[in-house]
């Protein structure tokens, strides 16, 4: 049997009578990446915030490594809802880099960046320091350490968040959109900085609009289309011969 | 205008004023902590909790804070609760200010984005430390203009604990004019001394808030 990093398995959530996802399922292995299109409204980034219990599904399984995210199993067999402890440890396994940055102003890129490591992980303030030094070399923000956010770019913004979405060496990197809410002229240097994270073998789910992007640094790409998978393949098959008609349609929309 | 017959009496209106920033100090630490509670507590799972904190809200919004001083002072002994002049008036205010605290610290708590709570969710933060590190810090600056305005009226309302015989300025100030029979001048002391004490005051928040917000400074 593969090992995963990741398995979401028949994935539903409503909101009252809204229907946003319906039976949803797929695999992550480790030091894959994988990237989810489709069209607004389709409920991407709804199940990215099922994936990482922000916003547990209403039904359905979330499993992360070997390990049932969320739930677990009683002395009766019953399941219930893991203690908020537990469910901490499980999330810091999962890494997560939103459409809007969400940084904390008061603090420096660099103490963004530690935050998790230091109060989480309880890492001593000299190697926390460190190694936060050294994440934002990877990520180019060597030259901006100790600069609060509202005075970073919206691209340089992303790149610290990214970032602090690996301080804690999680196992899985989601994104949301992490492009969406930035000029066009920075969106090039937040794709190198994840192209350069997908060489080096970090497990990423990416919810993009970025048809190009994923088609260069996919493994495997996933198309959504009203809260179910439509198809999923390898980019060249997908992005290039898509055999549904949904994604022809949603391709020629993106790729004029 | 004549002060000459007031400048033997100015130790005893330092000592009112005393006092009064004693009592001010004292008031505010208790209001804002009780607000602080009241916030917190607001947002209970319990239903007949977050509603007992709107009546109590409710209530306290429609008396006066003089009122609620005779209350204290005048009716709680019937009960069994006596209360030295000080107590009484200090919870008074407490009991008073709290909600107008509350107020507008809850609008500060609120005006940290849920994404900034979510980042901190994430990463494996408690509940508590997203509470003192991620929330705290930024609300203190969005609400310390609004706290410096309810603090205000606080400490002013302070002259209200006179009528129940707390030793403060304005209690002070009455026994002065009584002695020195110059009502006018003696209120002008004592105006100019409330006004000292409450621009320093502003001053000093003015500062503080400054300083609580650099990180927002382009």
């Amino acid at each position: 049997m593969k090992k995963y990093a990741l398995q979401a398995k028949n994935i539903c959530k409503n909101f009252d009578e809204l229907e946003v996802l319906k039976n949803v399922s797929f695999n992550l292995e480790k030091g894959e990446v994988v990237c989810i299109l489709g069209p607004s409204g389709s409920g991407k980034s709804t199940l990215l915030r099922c994936l990482n219990w922000l916003s547990p599904p209403s039904s359905g399984e979330v499993w992360i490594g070997s390990e049932r995210l969320g739930v677990s199993e009683s002395k009766s067999g019953v399941l219930v809802p893991v203690s908020d402890a537990k469910l901490r440890e499980q999330r810091s396994n999962l890494g997560m880099v939103f459409q809007s940055f969400n940084l904390w102003p008061h603090r420096t890129a660099i103490q963004n960046v530690i935050e998790g490591p230091l109060i989480v992980q309880g890492l001593p303030k000299n190697l926390a320091q460190e190694k936060g030094l050294a994440l934002l070399d990877r990520v180019g923000m060597s030259d901006r350490v100790d600069i609060y956010p509202v005075r970073l770019s919206g691209g340089q913004q992303q790149r610290v968040a990214i970032a602090r979405a690996l301080a804690n060496e999680p196992m899985v990197l989601l994104f949301d959109e992490p492009t969406s809410a930035l000029d066009m002229e920075l969106v090039g240097e937040v794709l190198e900085v994840m192209k350069s994270l997908a060489v080096q073998g970090t497990t990423m789910l990416i919810v993009t609009h970025e048809v190009g992007f994923a088609k260069e640094a996919a493994d495997r790409v996933i198309f959504m289309d009203e809260g179910t998978i439509v198809e999923q393949g390898l980019p060249s098959e997908v992005l290039v011969n898509p055999r549904q008609e949904r994604t022809k349609q949603f391709l020629a929309r993106y790729t004029q | 205008m004549d002060f000459s017959g007031i400048w033997q009496y100015i130790p005893n209106l330092m000592g009112g004023l005393k006092t009064t920033v004693m009592l001010s100090v004292c008031a505010l630490t208790t209001s804002i902590i009780f607000g602080t509670v009241l916030v917190v507590v607001g947002r209970s799972r319990l239903s007949f909790i977050r509603v007992l904190v709107r009546v109590y809200t409710e209530i306290i919004l429609g008396i006066p804070v003089l009122v609620l001083v005779y209350i204290i002072f005048f009716v709680f002994p019937d009960f069994g609760i006596r209360l030295s002049p000080i107590v009484a008036g200090l919870l008074a205010l407490t009991l008073y200010y709290a909600p107008y605290m509350a107020e507008a610290i809850r609008g500060a708590v609120n005006s940290v984005s849920a994404g900034q709570i979510e980042a901190g969710l994430i990463i494996g933060m408690t509940k508590w430390q997203i509470g003192s590190r991620v929330i705290a810090p930024q609300a203190i600056g969005v609400a310390l203009p609004t706290l410096t305005g309810i603090s205000i009226g606080l400490c002013k309302d302070t002259a209200i604990l006179s009528v129940i015989s707390v030793i403060e300025l304005a209690f002070q100030t009455k026994q002065v004019v009584s002695r020195t029979y110059a009502p006018f001048e003696t209120y002008i002391i004592v105006a100019f001394m409330y006004w000292s004490m409450l621009t320093l005051f502003e001053i000093a928040m003015r500062k503080l808030e400054r300083r609580v917000t650099s990180y927002r400074a382009t």
